[in-house]
């Protein structure tokens, strides 16, 4: 699945560490969904589109 | 070296572990000594082979108990990979041991081996998969 989590990081000025204490999770976490070697579960998906107040399809995009 | 900022559950458990790991080392030692001495016969032996897979039991537990705790998905998954890679090596140790075994009379490992193969495997599955996940650098 592919992400615009970076991109929306970037905009708003987060570091990976910010957006990790935000989303209550390790910096690893937002890394790895970063660069794609996790996908989040929906809750966590929801959370991050909570975060940026957008649809979480406007975040992920299915790959398939 | 970056280092991982650790979560509760992480702390929470590496204190429990630490203490279940005393215990066994413990009982361990202390049964070790008891039968070694011959103050443990007959039917006894058997309780005191039994009560070392108490501290056994509690650190699966510590395990399962993290597991449950961790708040981090994907840290959550992570442990759950390193606990299936250990499972598999002590699986893979054991299965090998018995067939040797069983073919050549020979091959039967020393005491205490499956623990150490299952808890060093885990060991090493959670280094390689921190290696491989490492956040480098904040961007």
């Amino acid at each position: 699945m592919n992400n615009r989590l970076r991109v929306l990081r970037a905009e708003k000025g987060w570091s990976q560490a910010d957006l990790a204490d935000r989303l209550e999770v390790s910096r690893q976490s937002v890394n790895a969904i970063e660069t794609g070697k996790y996908d989040p579960s929906l809750p966590l998906a929801f959370k991050i589109a909570r975060l940026f107040a957008k649809r979480i399809e406007e975040i992920f995009e299915d790959s398939a | 070296m970056v280092c991982r900022v650790k979560s509760k559950a992480e702390k929470k458990y590496l204190k429990r572990l630490i203490w279940a790991m005393s215990v066994y080392v413990v009982v361990v030692l202390l049964a070790a000594l008891l039968v070694r001495h011959g103050y443990v016969t007959g039917w006894m032996l058997y309780v005191v082979a039994v009560v070392p897979c108490i501290p056994v039991l509690r650190l699966i537990h510590v395990l399962a108990l993290y597991v449950q705790e961790e708040t981090d998905e994907f840290q959550r998954l992570l442990v759950v990979r390193s606990i299936l890679c250990g499972g598999a090596a002590m699986l893979v140790v054991a299965a090998f041991s018995d067939f040797l075994r069983s073919y050549t009379k020979i091959g039967e490992l020393p005491p205490f081996t499956m623990f150490l193969v299952f808890w060093f495997v885990f060991g090493l599955a959670q280094g390689v998969q921190g290696m491989m996940n490492r956040a480098v650098g904040d961007e």
